[in-house]
C-alpha cells in the first residue's frame, strides 16, 4: 500500500496552509532581511490575520464548524486524499455549511454545542454586516510582551482584554461613554450586569462538561425563552426571578412587547423551571448557571441548594457532573465529602445528596429568604408539593447534543 | 633570546586586550547566569530564543578570543623578530576580530526578528575572516621557524 501523510494534528499547516514554498523561498537570507526591513507580508504562506473576515473565519470553521461533503464523490476523495480545503480558500467551495439540526442547534438555528463557533458567527450581525472574525477576539499565538502567563493565555487563546467590554467597543465605541452604556444596560457601568457579553453572549452553549458563551451575538428577550426555549441572559443571571419579571423590565427599558406567559412562568423563578421541568439540555445550562459567581451575586445562593442537589440525582451524567461543581460553592457541600462520584451507581452517589436535600427542606433557618417564586414558604420550608409537581412534569425527551 | 613580552609593545597590547576581553566577557557570562537565575523574560522567553543564542555566543567567543590574545602575546617571542611587518598586520587583525566577532553576536541579539538575528550579525563574518588571517599568519610562522 502506498500511503502519504501530511502534517498531523492542529499544526502550522492546518491554519497557514502548505508551507513548502515558504520554507524554500526563505532559505535565502536576503529575502528574509528584505521582508524584515520592509515589514511587508510574506506572500508565500497564508497569514490568517491578513485574510478578509470570511476567509479568516473559515480557517477556524474548517474544524470549529458543522459542515458536510457536497456529494458522494467528494466524500470518496476525502477518504483517499483528505480535505481539499486549504487555508485562504472559501470553505464553502468544498463543503456545505449546516446551520440546523436539533442535535447541535436551537430551533432558531443558533448553534448550542461547543466546538462549532463558526456556525455561531454565521448567525451574528457583527460578522454578517461588519468585519468580525474569530481573530477579532482570539489569537493563536501569544504575543511577546503579553503580561499574562502562558496558561492564562492558553485558556481560550484570547487577545488581551477580550474578556471585557473592549471586545465589543472595538466597533460599538458609542458605548465607551459610561452614560450611554448605563442608559443602554440599565445596570451600573462596571458591574457584571452592564458587561456586554453577559447580555449578548450568555452561557447557553454546552459541551466538554460545562457551558460556554454563545458565539452568536443575540439580543436578550423573554420571547427567546418562550418561543425558542433558550434561557435568556437576564434570567441566567437573575436566577431568582420569574420570566414575567424579565418581560416587564424589558418592556419598561427597551419597549420590547411582552410575550404570552403561562401561570408558572409568572409565579416561579425561571431557573427553577429549567432545573426541574426542563429537558436535559436546559437542566445542564441551569446547573452551570447556579455555579456562576456573577449569577450568585445577583440572585443570592442559599435558596439554590434543593434545586442543585436535585440535579445531582439527574439521570444524565453530564448534568450531575456540572451540578456537583456548582454545589461545591454551597456551604452545605462541606457535608458531602470529596468522594461524590457522578458516575457511581445510583444508590451510592445519591444517599448523601438526598440527605442534604431533605435536611435543607426540613430545617427551617431563621432569616432564610422565602418566596413562592423560589418554592420556599413563609416558614422557610421547601414547598414540596409544587416541587414534586414540576418534577412530574419534567420533559423526559431523550436529548443528544453532539459537540 | 628574543625580547620578553614585557618589553615588546605589541605583546603588551595583546596582554591588555586579552585580559580585558576576558574580564568583560566573563562578566557577560555572569550577567547571563544571573538572568537565568531570575528567569528574565527578555532572555529566556521561547520567543527570545535567538537572543539567548546570540548572547551565549557573544560570551563564549569573547572569552575564548581573550585567551587567544594572551596566547598571541606569549607566543610572539617564538614567532620571529620585532619589526617584522607581518606582526603588526596579524596584531591588528586579531584585535579587530576580538571586537567584531563577539560584538556582532551581542548586537545581533539586541534587536531580533523572530528566528533571525539583527543586522549586527553582519559583523561576525568580517570578524571571523580577520581571525582567520591572524591565526593563519601565526600558524605559517610556526612552520617557517620550525624548519
Ligand atoms: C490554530 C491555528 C494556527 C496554528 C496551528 C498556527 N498558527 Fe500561526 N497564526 C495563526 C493566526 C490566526 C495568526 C495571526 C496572528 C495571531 O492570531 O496570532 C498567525 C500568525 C503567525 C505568524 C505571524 C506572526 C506575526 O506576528 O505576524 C507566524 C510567523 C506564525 N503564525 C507561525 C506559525 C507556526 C510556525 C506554526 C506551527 C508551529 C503556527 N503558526 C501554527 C494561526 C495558527
Ligand atoms: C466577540 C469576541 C469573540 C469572537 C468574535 C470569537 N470568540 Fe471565541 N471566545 C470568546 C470568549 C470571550 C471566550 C471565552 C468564553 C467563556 O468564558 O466561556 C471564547 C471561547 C472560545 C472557545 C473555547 C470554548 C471552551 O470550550 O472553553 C473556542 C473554541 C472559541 N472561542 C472559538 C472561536 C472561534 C472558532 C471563533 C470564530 C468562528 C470565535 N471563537 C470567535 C470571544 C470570541
Ligand atoms: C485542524 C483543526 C483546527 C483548526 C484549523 C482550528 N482549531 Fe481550534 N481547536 C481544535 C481542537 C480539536 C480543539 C480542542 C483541543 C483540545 O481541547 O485539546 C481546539 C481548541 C480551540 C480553542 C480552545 C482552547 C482552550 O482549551 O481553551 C480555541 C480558543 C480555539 N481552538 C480557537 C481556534 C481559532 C481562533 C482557530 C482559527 C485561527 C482555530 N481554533 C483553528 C481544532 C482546530
Ligand atoms: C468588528 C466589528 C464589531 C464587533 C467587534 C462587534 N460588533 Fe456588533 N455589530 C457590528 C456591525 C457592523 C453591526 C451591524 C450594525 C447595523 O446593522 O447597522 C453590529 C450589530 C450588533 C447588534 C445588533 C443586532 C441586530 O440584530 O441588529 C448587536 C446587539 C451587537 N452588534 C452587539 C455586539 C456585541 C455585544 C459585541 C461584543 C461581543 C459586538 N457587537 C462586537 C460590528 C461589530
Ligand atoms: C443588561 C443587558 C445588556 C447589556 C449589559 C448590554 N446590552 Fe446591548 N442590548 C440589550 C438589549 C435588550 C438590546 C435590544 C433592545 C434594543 O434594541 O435596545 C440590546 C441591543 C444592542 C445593540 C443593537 C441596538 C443598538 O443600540 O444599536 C447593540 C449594538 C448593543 N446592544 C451593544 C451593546 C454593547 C456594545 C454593550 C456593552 C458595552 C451592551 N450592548 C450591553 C441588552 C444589553
Ligand atoms: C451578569 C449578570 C446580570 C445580567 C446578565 C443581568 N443582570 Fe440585572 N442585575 C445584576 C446585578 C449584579 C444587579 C444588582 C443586584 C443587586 O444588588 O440588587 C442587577 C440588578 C437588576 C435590577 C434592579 C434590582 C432588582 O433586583 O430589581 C433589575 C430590574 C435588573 N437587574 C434587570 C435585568 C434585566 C431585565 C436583564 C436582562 C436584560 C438583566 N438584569 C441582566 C446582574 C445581571
Amino acid at each position: 500500500m502506498d500511503t502519504h501523510v501530511a502534517e498531523l494534528g492542529i499544526a502550522c499547516e492546518a491554519c497557514h496552509g502548505p508551507g513548502e514554498a515558504h520554507v524554500d523561498a526563505n532559505r535565502d537570507p536576503r529575502r528574509r532581511y528584505d521582508l524584515h526591513a520592509s515589514g511587508a507580508a510574506d506572500g508565500t504562506v497564508v497569514n490568517p490575520a491578513l485574510l478578509d473576515k470570511e476567509r479568516a473565519t473559515h480557517v477556524c470553521t474548517r474544524c470549529h464548524g458543522v459542515h458536510r461533503f457536497k456529494n458522494h464523490t467528494d466524500r470518496e476523495r476525502w477518504s483517499e486524499h483528505g480535505f481539499r480545503y486549504r487555508p485562504g480558500d472559501l470553505l464553502t467551495d468544498t463543503v456545505d455549511i449546516d446551520q440546523d439540526g436539533l442535535d447541535k442547534f436551537w430551533p432558531d438555528d443558533v448553534v448550542r454545542v461547543t466546538g462549532r463557533e463558526g456556525n455561531g458567527l454565521f448567525k451574528t450581525p457583527c460578522y454578517l454586516k461588519g468585519e468580525m472574525s474569530c481573530l477579532t477576539c482570539h489569537e493563536s499565538h501569544q504575543k511577546p510582551g503579553d503580561p499574562r502567563t502562558r496558561a492564562e493565555w492558553a485558556d481560550d487563546q484570547l487577545k488581551p482584554l477580550m474578556r471585557t467590554d473592549h471586545a465589543c467597543l472595538q466597533c460599538h465605541d458609542e458605548y465607551s461613554d459610561e452614560e450611554t452604556l448605563a442608559a443602554h444596560s440599565h445596570h451600573p457601568p462596571g458591574s457584571s450586569g452592564s458587561r456586554c457579553m453577559n447580555c449578548h453572549m450568555p452561557y447557553t452553549t454546552t459541551g466538554l462538561l460545562k457551558a460556554i458563551r454563545s458565539h452568536t451575538v443575540t439580543e436578550p428577550s423573554a420571547a427567546e425563552t418562550v418561543e425558542v426555549g433558550r434561557p435568556n441572559a437576564c434570567n441566567l443571571c437573575h436566577l431568582d426571578r420569574t420570566l414575567a419579571w424579565t418581560a416587564e423590565h424589558m418592556e419598561d427599558w427597551y419597549g420590547t412587547p411582552q410575550p404570552q406567559l403561562d401561570e408558572d412562568d409568572r409565579s416561579i423563578a425561571a431557573s427553577i423551571l429549567w432545573a426541574l421541568r426542563g429537558d436535559a439540555g436546559l437542566r445542564v445550562i441551569a446547573a452551570n448557571a447556579f455555579g456562576r459567581d456573577s449569577a450568585r451575586e445577583a440572585s443570592g445562593s442559599e435558596w439554590m441548594t434543593p434545586a442543585i442537589t436535585f440535579l445531582m440525582t439527574d439521570p444524565y451524567h453530564a448534568v450531575r457532573y456540572v451540578a456537583e461543581r456548582s454545589f461545591r460553592k454551597q456551604p452545605e457541600s462541606a457535608r458531602l465529602g470529596l468522594a461524590y462520584d457522578c458516575v457511581a451507581p445510583f444508590e451510592t452517589r445519591s444517599r448523601e445528596t438526598l440527605e442534604i436535600f431533605e435536611g435543607w427542606g426540613a430545617r427551617a433557618r431563621p432569616g432564610r429568604r422565602s418566596g413562592p417564586e423560589l418554592l420556599i414558604d413563609e416558614d422557610g420550608q421547601l414547598m414540596l408539593d409544587v416541587f414534586n409537581r414540576l418534577v412530574s412534569e419534567r420533559d423526559l425527551t431523550p436529548v443528544t447534543l453532539n459537540e | 633570546m628574543n625580547p620578553s613580552p614585557a618589553t615588546d609593545p605589541l605583546a603588551r597590547r595583546h596582554l591588555l586586550v586579552g585580559w580585558w576581553a576576558l574580564l568583560l566577557f566573563l562578566s557577560l557570562g555572569a550577567a547571563l547566569e544571573a538572568m537565568h537565575g531570575l528567569k528574565v523574560d527578555w532572555l529566556l522567553n521561547v520567543a527570545n530564543d535567538t537572543r539567548r543564542m546570540m548572547w551565549r555566543l557573544a560570551h563564549s567567543h569573547g572569552a575564548l578570543l581573550g585567551l587567544v590574545n594572551l596566547a598571541f602575546a606569549l607566543s610572539l617571542p617564538h614567532l620571529g623578530e620585532r619589526g617584522e611587518p607581518w606582526r603588526a598586520r596579524a596584531s591588528v587583525c586579531l584585535a579587530l576580530s576580538t571586537l567584531l566577532l563577539p560584538g556582532g553576536f551581542l548586537l545581533g541579539g539586541i534587536w531580533i526578528y523572530g528566528g533571525d538575528p539583527g543586522r549586527g550579525i553582519l559583523l561576525v563574518p568580517v570578524g571571523a575572516l580577520l581571525l582567520f588571517a591572524a591565526v593563519g599568519a601565526c600558524a605559517c610562522r610556526v612552520l617557517r621557524r620550525g624548519r
